[in-house]
């Protein structure tokens, strides 16, 4: 612990000193501030109502635009929309208040207060669907199994299709995957489903094919509903084509999200991967890691998944990795950060 | 199926172990002593102080230096309300000097305002520093401080809910 203090210490000294010189521009002079994301026409819509009356109805509506688009690569920021909105919200007790709050606090890995906020939901309501799906995602986030199946039981009678997912995903998650994966994929071939739905389901198949070490199966699960997906999925089918040695794509899909609107750290982090993978340079490493050391002189302990991977993978540092690992498995205790803590463990003990 | 409110949120569902990390309002300062004064150099994000509202015009993705200069008035109003100096328990005057004396600089990839703040204390030690700005627009802002004033040098990090330099009160 003290050799990480220390370390932060020095990097937040490195932060501070380490920048162009400062300069006086003409007083004409067009300075470029960060990009700003494009609205959806109806956020705009909700935007410019907000602006003239100022009502709860438009600012859910809003917040929860926001949080559906914060899940694209590059949008991240609007997270920050959403929870400034959901500030500004005055009646905090309806259904919709507490089912974005409990989206946002699990987003932030904040899960006893998501649970708080579904559990009000449940009071009111309690086959609440979309609360019973959250609250199974919340427990397996925190290797409760037992409890996120009675979570995917309050879908029993309300829809047979949530359910089963539901309860196939948490049975991958206590160990029988090779059954949940059998019986996911007849699912997933019976459905006529929604994009979305789609979207969801590939997602689960993806991990369980992956817990199978069917790993080029994994990632076709994911190829051809990726530019659609959310972030998460995004990240798991970059991890899986760089385990098959295949960072081209990676590569080409990462620069060309970074160019038109950044990326998350996490994503950047795979990009950097595919970058030294394909011997293209460090543009990317020397970004990733100019981001790395502020999180580090910030001290934030946030999704501290990306500093395992950033010390573990690049840096080289098992002793680093196995501290944020440990950290990050405190709060999430999904099959992937276990599987980061163990590989930090054997990074330390010199095993590989 | 009644899947329309579902659908939204499915994206939600899809492994939060591996969610996405924010991108984060970072600010710097460096106090050191001149005269026996505290003498403090504040740098700050201009993305943070044009979505504060403190640089005024419309403004989206561009803004001129001349509209930075214009802020004059509303940033000094700023500091004056979210950041103080005590010496003693006793408050300080701080005043952010006139925006001839400003500059820029690109840190972290971004375009930062170096503001210099003049700032008088009835005591020449025994300094605290109260920062409580930005937070209100980003939770996630912070204050990366380097402090060097002789016998006390240190770098801290200060946010809404840890806003004092020294930590403890005097």
């Amino acid at each position: 612990m003290r050799i990480i203090r220390i370390t932060l210490t020095m990097l937040c000294l490195l932060s501070l000193s380490v920048a162009a010189a400062p300069f006086k521009p003409a007083s004409d002079s067009t300075l470029q501030l960060q990009p700003v994301l494009p609205l959806s026409a109806r956020m705009q819509q909700l935007s410019a109502q907000l602006g003239r009356h100022p009502e709860d109805n438009t600012r859910l509506e809003l917040a929860g635009l926001y949080l559906q688009g914060a899940r694209q690569p590059g949008y991240d920021d609007w997270f920050h929309q959403a929870d400034e909105l959901l500030h500004a919200v005055s009646q905090t007790g309806s259904v919709r208040y507490l089912l974005l709050q409990a989206d946002l606090q699990q987003q932030q890995h904040q899960f006893s207060q998501a649970m708080q906020s579904l559990n009000k939901v449940f009071a009111a309501t309690p086959h609440h669907q979309q609360a019973s799906l959250m609250a199974a995602r919340i427990y397996l986030a925190q290797n409760e199994q037992a409890l996120a199946q009675q979570a995917c039981h309050r879908l029993w009678q309300q829809d047979l299709f949530l359910f089963s997912v539901c309860s196939y995903e948490v049975a991958g998650r206590r160990g029988q995957w090779t059954q949940s994966y059998a019986a996911l994929q007849e699912l997933w071939q019976r459905q006529r489903l929604t994009s979305e739905l789609d979207i969801w389901l590939r997602g689960i198949l993806a991990e369980q094919a992956e817990q199978l070490q069917q790993v080029s199966d994994a990632r076709q699960w994911l190829t051809p509903i990726l530019q659609n997906a959310p972030t998460s999925l995004w990240l798991k089918w970059a991890d899986l084509s760089l385990q098959l040695n295949d960072a081209k794509p990676v590569y080409q899909r990462l620069s060309h999200a970074y160019q038109q609107h950044g990326l998350s750290d996490g994503l950047l982090l795979r990009l950097t991967l595919a970058e030294r993978q394909l011997g293209a340079g460090r543009a990317y490493h020397a970004l990733l890691t100019e981001r790395i050391e502020l999180r580090l002189a910030r001290g934030d302990a946030d999704h501290a998944a990306d500093l395992v991977h950033y010390f573990l993978r690049l840096k080289h540092d098992a002793k680093a990795a196995l501290y944020w690992a440990t950290v990050n498995y405190q709060t999430a205790k999904e099959p992937d950060d276990l599987r980061l803590l163990t590989l930090s463990e054997n990074a330390v003990k010199g095993v590989y | 199926m009644r899947l329309t409110a579902i659908c939204q949120l499915l994206a939600a569902l899809l492994m939060p172990g591996s969610a996405i990390a924010h991108t984060f309002s970072t600010a710097y300062m460096e106090v050191s002593v001149f005269n026996g004064q505290p003498a403090v150099l504040w740098k700050v994000a201009l993305h943070d102080l044009a979505k504060a509202r403190l640089i005024p015009g419309e403004h989206d993705e561009q803004i001129s230096w001349q509209q930075v200069m214009d802020s004059e008035l509303a940033l000094q109003r700023y500091v004056d309300q979210h950041l103080a100096f005590n010496s003693a328990e006793q408050p300080c005057r701080v005043t952010a000097l006139a925006s001839n004396e400003w500059q820029l600089q690109r840190l972290q990839r971004d375009l930062y305002l170096l503001l210099p703040l003049k700032v008088d204390c009835p005591q020449p030690d025994n300094w605290q520093l109260s920062y409580l700005a930005l937070s209100e627009y980003d939770a996630s802002h912070k204050l990366l401080l380097s402090w060097q004033v002789p016998g006390e040098k240190a770098t801290a990090v200060l946010s809404a809910t840890a806003p004092y330099y020294p930590a403890v009160s005097r």
